[in-house]
């Protein structure tokens, strides 16, 4: 459960993202729907036409992040077309199971015990899983998924 | 994704000195050197940058592993000069990437 403490860490988190010049790629906004988390409307530089909505979202900051893609107009999270096709994206499951992620660590318990997969607290949460993400969508992005 | 492997341009123009900054996504501080040496490969750099952020390179299957990156581009040659990846001015701007597995 997000402490108080951490819901003022996030607010310097924003704004620290706000300040550096990568942001200007993002569209960022807190996401009073949720304890911790954030959305962020981004692109791949492969595809800078095809826009996703994200929510990034915590239980706490000593833990992965919680991704999801939601409908750029209803929010839902549970749209499968809203999802693009990237490095560990399996979007009729809603999950990126990769190590950074919350859902990729609930899919292989193990990870948090193995050197090469297990979470560790980066300075800014925030900042880290923005460009981690970032970074995965401009290097393997394949398309918006299609059934 | 594309590999970067220039091997360096020529001996006079690698004396100079460019201005080296370095993201890495889990630190708010880049990694920051104004006065490295075109000459220097990236292998040499990537070593004092996982120092700097105090990050250690491993094999695959038993620990993380890093790689440089200019943009969308891994630096898989460990031989290529700074000097040859800069394409105007002395500004070089590279990233710090973690290698993922996916599961």
């Amino acid at each position: 459960m997000a402490t108080e403490l951490e819901k003022v860490l996030l607010q310097q988190h924003l704004t620290e993202v706000l300040a550096l010049p990568e942001s200007c790629r993002w569209r960022l906004e807190k996401d009073d729907s949720v304890l911790l988390g954030v959305t962020v409307v981004l692109h791949s530089s492969k595809a800078p036409q095809d826009l996703y909505k994200a929510r990034l979202s915590w239980t706490d900051f000593s833990k992965p992040v919680s991704l999801k893609f939601l409908n750029m107009s209803t929010d839902v999270d549970t749209d499968a077309f809203a999802w693009p096709v990237f490095f560990g994206s399996r979007p009729t499951a809603y999950v990126c199971c990769v190590p950074y992620t919350a859902e990729g660590h609930v899919l292989h318990p193990d990870w948090a015990g193995l050197p090469q997969t297990r979470y560790e607290e980066p300075d800014n949460p925030l900042l880290y899983a923005l460009l981690t993400l970032q970074h995965a969508l401009d290097t393997t992005y394949e398309g918006r998924y299609h059934a | 994704m594309n590999d970067v492997s220039s091997s360096g341009g020529p001996t006079g123009v690698q004396l100079r000195h460019i201005n080296v900054t370095v993201r890495y996504a889990a630190a708010t501080k880049p990694f920051v050197d104004s006065q490295a040496l075109a000459a220097e490969s990236v292998g040499h750099l990537k070593s004092r940058v996982l120092e700097h952020f105090k990050l250690q390179d491993s094999p695959p299957g038993e620990g993380k592993s890093y790689s440089l990156a200019l943009g969308e581009d891994l630096l898989t040659n460990p031989n290529a000069t700074l000097g040859s990846l800069v394409t105007h001015g002395d500004h070089l701007k590279l990233s710090l990437v973690e290698q993922f597995t996916q599961g």
